[in-house]
């Protein structure tokens, strides 16, 4: 174990990443959460270690992939007007000198401990990130429930997914004025439906965001006009329940294999999108989409932070044995 | 009732006085199902388009003294008399819950202000869905609670807490006074007093105008932006969010424009600060000065 080949890789390995984590802005080891402590959101990871100036982030689909539920009108607007707006302003804010405390604060630090108006415009740059992230294609307008993890514990938390259906959804409708409607992993460990007014997002109460809707009248008006509902009862038509999941396995890991063993899952269901039959597969299928999505040039060059464990852990252990034997 | 201050509250250089804790309004409240009491509010929840007057909540005009003025007006008689002769009041009417009727008719045709940029489809969308919306929604809510029978808006307004029915009510007052803050031959610049405080007070009617489009651009989220006149009968721009009304802070509205996205997004997309120029051209001046000299 103590052969010079093997200290001499462990230790590149351990530079390297600790450079990683530099160029992302994030102390700690890759698996440490990008918040104060709090659980770790892959789906956020290059978006939330990233300091200013911020990017937009790029789209998973095309702009025209949503119909007939959300237009490509809606998107050049709410993404390409309102969204960049935020980061725009958040860019700008963070320049100004009463601002300097928050220029060096990631994105998830800022939701987290920002107030006023840099709060407002970091928390729409964080939500809008999350809210792109559980919309997926669905032009036939299939049936779209859904799988995995989440699907036992909203059955466990709510039910049955009707019942969380009507909840979330009187939620959204109900929801007066601008703001967010999410379905949360609590810190009681249950699921649960929360809205924030405006910008306001569970992170601040230490509550794991899974799946959110946008309740603000941009988000609907261009297609909609003032019908919220119709807009709530598409909106479900592309909720994107890998996503949901791939949100919740770093914070239930335990619980995954035991909740989900082969055993316990029901038939493969034919309409159900490929790949999507258990968290874990879940989480390998989004990394396949990880770069596209959120790519940026610190991430493509830092690469997948999983990958790199398994691989480097990989090469020293096989080095490691080769040492022993050798 | 907990309200929130509203957040332009840099502008004022002090704090407004809540009109429950001062005037006694919480004391009264339960004296507004008194039969005089209902009479007096019963003339404050008159159709809102009789006079601009009206419109207003006025927190000197508390409850408290109207019942006075009346009792002494109808020459000291008890409160269980029945109403003499002399009396030109009706007699006091619940209000019947349908709060269709206080929804001030549009003072112009929906496509009245079309030629100055707001077209006749976001007026009408905006009058027929999301403010008669309101009414519809307050008319359900209170038919569901045994509490708010016989209400007026008024009354609703100064004893609800924010929630559901405070914020359908306060929707319709707002939605009442912008729809007269608007007209087909507005714009310009105002005349008279107001453009006199205007002017001592920021120097030229163009600087208050960048500073009131500032406010009403900058706000975030959903709200009004206000132009006031305070109790120190000094002018201020306040903005609200929500639903929330300055008059129920003691602040005289003078003047409203609505930053809610559903009021600008048909015509405008995203874009407020396009809107708000586009307010200016239809300003009506005429009602922003009745406002201020009768506040």
């Amino acid at each position: 174990m103590l052969s010079p080949l093997f200290l001499i890789t462990a230790g590149l390995w351990y530079l390297r990443q600790r450079g990683i984590n530099k160029s992302r802005g994030r102390a700690g080891t890759f698996a440490a959460a990008a918040t104060n402590g709090g659980p770790l959101n892959v789906a956020l990871l290059a978006t939330s270690g990233l300091k200013a100036p911020f990017q937009l982030p790029p789209l998973a689909w095309d702009k025209e992939a949503l119909a007939p539920h959300i237009s490509a009108e809606t998107l050049e607007y709410h993404y390409g007007k309102h969204h960049l707006a935020y980061v725009n302003n958040l860019n700008d804010l963070l320049e100004l000198p009463e601002n300097a405390k928050w220029k060096d604060k990631t994105l998830d630090e800022l939701v987290v401990e920002a107030t006023g108006v840099v709060f407002d415009q970091a928390a729409q740059v964080w939500n809008h990130n999350f809210y792109w992230g559980c919309l997926k294609p669905n032009p036939e307008g299939q049936d779209n429930a859904p799988t995995g993890l989440v699907k036992d514990l909203i059955e466990r938390d709510f039910g049955s997914f009707d019942a969380f259906k009507d909840e979330f959804s009187a939620a959204c409708v109900g929801h007066f004025g601008s703001g967010w409607v999410w379905l949360v992993y609590g810190v009681d460990g249950k699921l649960k439906v929360t809205q924030g007014h405006d910008a306001v997002n569970p992170l601040r109460d230490g509550q794991v965001p899974l799946l959110t809707c946008d309740v603000w009248e941009h988000a609907y008006y261009v297609d909609r006009r003032n019908a919220r509902p119709a807009y709530v009862e598409a909106w479900w038509r592309i909720v994107d329940w890998t996503f949901v999941n791939t949100n919740l396995t770093p914070v239930v890991p335990a619980m995954a294999p035991k909740e989900h063993t082969p055993q316990r899952q029901p038939p493969a269901d034919p309409n159900a999108a490929p790949g999507n039959s258990s968290a874990q597969e879940a989480l390998a299928e989004y990394f396949g989409k990880y770069i596209s999505r959120f790519s940026s040039p610190v991430v493509a060059d830092a690469g997948l932070p999983y990958a790199d464990a398994l691989t480097c852990c990989s090469l020293t252990l096989l080095l490691a044995i080769g040492g022993l034997r050798g | 009732m907990s309200l929130q201050f509203p957040t332009a509250l840099a502008h004022l250089p002090w704090l407004p006085c809540l009109p429950h804790q001062a005037s006694g309004l919480t004391a009264t409240a339960s004296g507004l199902k008194a039969p005089i009491a209902h009479t007096t509010l019963e003339s404050l929840a008159r159709p809102l388009h009789s006079t601009a007057a009206s419109l207003l909540v006025r927190p000197n005009a508390s409850p408290a003294i109207a019942t006075t003025t009346q009792y002494l007006r109808s020459g000291g008689a008890s409160t269980s008399s029945a109403p003499s002769s002399s009396q030109t009041m009706k007699p006091p009417q619940p209000f019947n819950g349908d709060f269709s009727k206080v929804v001030t008719p549009l003072p112009y045709a929906h496509d009245g202000l079309a030629k100055k940029g707001m077209s006749k489809e976001q007026v009408t969308l905006h009058y027929e869905k999301h403010h008669k919306g309101y009414a519809t929604k307050l008319t359900q809510l209170v038919a569901q609670d045994p509490k708010l029978k016989g209400l007026s808006l008024e009354e609703l307004l100064m004893t609800q807490p924010l929630g559901p029915v405070f914020n359908s009510a306060a929707q319709i007052w707002n939605h009442n006074f912008y729809w007269h803050c608007l007209s087909p031959h507005g714009g310009g610049a105002p005349t008279g007093p107001l453009l006199e405080q205007i002017k001592a007070q920021w120097g030229s009617f163009e600087k208050f105008k960048e500073e009131f489009s500032a406010a009403a651009t900058g706000h975030f989220g959903s709200g009004w932006a206000w132009l006031v006149k305070t109790p120190q009968r000094r002018l201020a721009i306040v903005t609200t969010k929500d639903a929330e009304i300055p008059s129920l802070r003691g602040l005289h509205p003078i003047l409203v424009c609505d930053v809610w996205e559903h009021a600008y997004y048909v015509d405008f997309r995203n874009d407020r600060a396009a809107f708000i120029k586009c307010f200016w051209d239809l300003v009506h001046w005429d009602f922003a000065n009745f406002n201020f000299i009768l506040g």
